[in-house]
């Protein structure tokens, strides 16, 4: 009996030595692929560090990001928060109709204002004195869907007023309802290509495009499976993968990406060469600055996109309409830049951006 | 360092214990006076030569304001003393208090008329120089006599368990564990590492969640009054879960190194009056108070008004201990207001139920008269007993609902925040709104556990568990994997959180 007494306190310093023998001896890693960020850097022990403190603060942040098991106990804490004590949020994740999302519960009103400042400036520089037809649309976050389920998030109505503000010269295209929830990618924010037919036609309609080619074609869904989005670590939930699509044939086997950045044609989709840890990126080329999409069956007609990512996976459906399709992301290029490679006359511009980046607009330039 | 932190529960604390077990009993003060040193050094480095300095006055206060045999005047010695209560008060306000006042000015005046010196808190300093002016007033009055050994001394002003958020441990509570050779017990450990997961449990698992529920409702768009309700009650309790939960650490830790630190809380939530809170809340700093200003004034000894006016004296510093800031007062001067209110009626109630008590007498007199008395008095008995014990239940809410109240002035540190809470929380928005329905079916679980754990239910329940047979085989066994299951999941809480320091952490 007097040795079971003593298994709490080896039981206890069991644990805590194992913990801390681990600590040591397991390798390092210098980044957290489930949540995407470099991981705390071995503290330095210097005089300097260590009378300032900065050693003591470091070593925390080192400790707790190299953890022996760490995804493991972070997986444990996602659990024991949403199953034990249900609570409906971890990390600002909630998982719904087995769906991750992470909640945007306010608009942030200063992000919109810069993005406008930014958009003004393209406006000023090249749109003013252009023939430009200029449209925007706002992609819907994921949790803009959850609203109606009585989750705290932003008012959609008040995202669209607030785009609508900062981009007054543009004419505004309604794609909210032509989306759901389930036109996204459950671990991921993004939306899911195969799903878009509907939402491109709507921008192609308000564009005064034909659709014809866009409805008539038959595309070939291609499975990449396994796909784990950006909200499967970050949020910890241990979700299933999912499978992700894109779309081929019909107009898309003619199509001709280029990539400004290496002056050279690149595969539209690119499974093997994308970001392996960000599946997304396979589509149109991931971040790059500045693309252009040629569909030489398509009628005349240019089509300027100013975009985040959301754009890669809808611009090869909005190329059945254009001979070319022109993708700017002004978080990569300057916008003064674009005049180089750009002409604005005569032109169908689009502002297409997704309530996230909006946002969180400070990375633009 | 703080106890809730991954550095002090892997590297820390193993080390420490490590060497305590192997090294031998005559050594152990030295070993624990060097970790209490390195713990402090690991959050405050320059600051560590204020503890010190605190250490040295108390030593030197000691050693001189002793009372010796045949002494005449104590005059020298009664020197001494207000000497180090200006030098260790003139630290504390020097440290936390300096601000205030310029502070205040510039408020009033609505611009900079006075300059701040923005000194930052050092960690811990209201705990130590209460510990060491306790130790010099009771020196003095001759409670005990002065230690002469500094190791011990320093030891007590610096205990890491309790160094930086209490209990204020008064010396005579540990002198002699620190006197003696302390062993190494297994039931000793057994119990200390219990207690010390129980607050690790306490602090990580349910404070922590209960603080972010109380910014998810500050946070939010749609405020109502049943939301800032919640708000408060939530916050009510992540204050005691907060601080019970490291006085139980600092207990467990204690106990595992040989030492019996009083008890800080003993469930002040179930308090049926104001009085009986404060009995049960921060017993500490309560009895700090009591013993070292309350009495000294005169107590209730000196009549009513002066009574009334000592306890709004206590109550307002009490506040003020807690920070610099006026809403403190305010909070502490709420509890002062409260508890003078409840000795006026309390008087008049026990006036009132001599006269009471007068007529229940002839009435039990006349049922005896009737031959019934025995059965009467019982059903009498049993329906006194129901009565008071229901009022006990709406005594108990009231009181806590009015502590939700007065805790909002110690959420807020600012005078417009508390207004503006209170006015919520008392009708100048909607009762209830979108956010709420949300909120509060996302904390169910976590508030009905948190309001159950603040009752004495599941430490009767297990006392019972206690009692059943074969208790000394499987007790160990539900212990382990209660120390398991919790050390699993703090750790799990630490490897994905941010900091999670103490709210005491600072006081």
């Amino acid at each position: 009996m007097k040795k079971l007494r003593l298994l709490p306190a080896v039981t206890f310093f069991g644990v805590l030595l194992a913990g801390s023998i681990t600590l040591f001896a397991s390798p390092k890693e210098t980044r957290s692929e489930t949540e995407r960020r470099l991981l705390a850097e071995t503290p330095e022990l210097t005089s300097e560090n260590v009378l300032s403190g900065r050693y003591f603060e470091r070593l925390d942040l080192w400790t707790a990001d190299h953890f022996p098991k760490r995804e493991l106990f972070r997986q444990a804490r996602a659990a024991f928060q949403i199953d034990i004590l249900r609570e409906h949020e971890y990390n600002g994740f909630v998982r719904h109709e087995g769906s991750i999302i992470r909640l945007q519960k306010q608009a942030n009103e200063a992000s919109f204002a810069y993005a406008g400042e930014r958009f003004e400036r393209v406006r000023k520089k090249y749109l003013e004195r252009s023939k430009c037809s200029v449209y925007r649309a706002l992609v819907p976050d994921k949790s803009s869907f959850l609203r109606d389920a009585g989750y705290p998030v932003a008012d959609g109505a008040r995202m669209e007023e607030l785009y609508g503000g900062i981009l007054p010269f543009a004419t505004a295209v309604p794609i909210r309802e032509s989306l759901e929830l389930t036109d996204y990618y459950r671990t991921d924010s993004h939306w899911r290509q195969e799903r878009l037919i509907n939402t491109a036609e709507i921008l192609l309609q308000t564009m005064g495009r034909d659709t014809s080619v866009l409805r008539a074609t038959e595309f070939d869904k291609v499975p990449v499976e396994h796909f784990f989005g950006v909200y499967a670590g970050q949020s910890a939930m241990n979700p299933e993968p999912e499978t992700l699509y894109y779309l081929t044939g019909g107009y898309l086997d003619d199509c001709r990406l280029f990539d400004y950045e290496t002056m050279s044609v690149i595969p539209m989709y690119d499974p093997e060469g994308c970001d392996a840890r960000d599946l997304y990126t396979l589509f149109v080329g991931g971040s790059k600055s500045l693309l252009r999409i040629d569909n030489p069956n398509a009628p005349e007609g240019e089509l300027i996109i100013f975009r985040d990512s959301f754009g890669a996976a809808i611009a090869p459906l909005l190329a059945s309409a254009y001979r070319s399709v022109y993708l700017a992301d002004i978080r990569y290029i300057h916008p003064d830049a674009l005049g180089r490679f750009l002409k604005f006359a005569d032109r169908d511009v689009l502002f297409l951006y997704s309530e996230t980046l909006m946002n969180n607009s400070q990375g633009l330039r | 360092m703080v106890f809730s932190s991954l550095t002090f529960l892997y590297l820390f604390l193993p080390a420490v214990m490590l060497v305590y077990c192997i090294i031998p009993a005559k050594a152990r003060n030295a070993v624990l006076l060097l970790a209490s040193m390195t713990f402090y050094f690991c959050g405050e480095q320059l600051y560590l030569l204020l503890m010190l300095g605190e250490i040295v006055l108390a030593y030197a206060a000691g050693r001189l304001a002793e009372p010796r045999s045949g002494e005449k005047s104590g005059r020298g010695r009664k020197a001494v003393l207000v000497i180090f209560l200006v030098l260790s008060f003139g630290l504390l306000t020097l440290f936390k208090y300096a601000d205030l006042l310029p502070e205040t000015v510039n408020a009033i005046a609505g611009r900079e008329v006075l300059g701040l010196l923005r000194l930052p808190l050092p960690i811990g300093i209201s705990f130590y120089i209460f510990q060491g002016v306790s130790y010099g007033i009771d020196v003095y009055r001759g409670r005990y006599p002065a230690e002469k050994n500094p190791v011990r001394l320093a030891l007590y002003i610096s205990f890491f368990p309790q160094l930086i958020a209490g209990p204020i441990v008064r010396y005579d509570a540990i002198r002699e564990s620190l006197a003696a050779e302390r062993r190494i017990s297994v039931e000793r450990l057994e119990r200390g590492i219990v207690r010390f997961c129980t607050g690790l449990g306490k602090k990580l698992l349910i404070a922590d969640r209960l603080f972010a529920m109380c910014e998810a409702a500050a946070a939010s768009t749609a405020p109502s009054a049943v939301l800032a309700w919640t708000e408060g009650l939530a916050f009510l309790l992540y204050v005691y879960y907060d601080f019970s939960g490291y006085s139980d650490m600092a207990i467990g830790l204690a106990g595992c190194f040989g030492f019996d630190i009083p008890e800080n809380f003993r469930y002040p939530l179930i308090s049926d009056s104001f009085r009986e809170f404060w009995r049960r809340w921060h017993i500490s700093l309560g009895t700090w108070f009591r013993d070292y200003l309350y009495i000294p004034l005169g107590g209730n000894r000196k009549g009513r008004a002066q009574h009334l006016r000592n306890l709004l004296i206590v109550w307002g510093l009490t506040g003020l201990w807690h920070g610099a800031s006026w809403n403190f007062v305010i909070w502490g001067a709420c509890f002062g207001v409260l508890l003078i209110l409840e000795v006026l009626l309390s008087r008049n109630a026990a006036a009132s139920g001599k006269a009471s008590a007068s007529v229940g007498k002839s009435a039990s007199g006349n049922a005896a008269a009737s031959g019934d008395a025995s059965v009467s008095a019982g059903a009498e008995a049993r329906a006194v007993t129901r009565r008071r014990a229901a009022l006990r239940v709406v005594r108990t809410a009231a009181v806590l609902a009015v502590t939700v109240t007065v805790f909002v002035w110690f959420r807020f540190t600012e005078f417009h925040g508390a207004v503006t809470q209170l006015g919520r929380m008392f009708g100048t928005v909607s009762l209830w709104s979108r956010d709420t329905a949300y909120l509060l079916s996302g904390s169910a679980v976590l508030l009905a556990a948190a309001l159950l754990g603040a009752t004495p239910l599941p430490k009767r329940a297990m006392t019972a568990l206690m009692k059943k047979r074969g208790a000394d085989v499987w007790l160990p066994i539900l212990e382990t994997l209660w120390i398991l299951g919790i050390l699993l999941l703090a750790t799990a809480y630490l490897v994905d959180g941010s900091f999670s320091p103490f709210l005491y952490f600072r006081f």
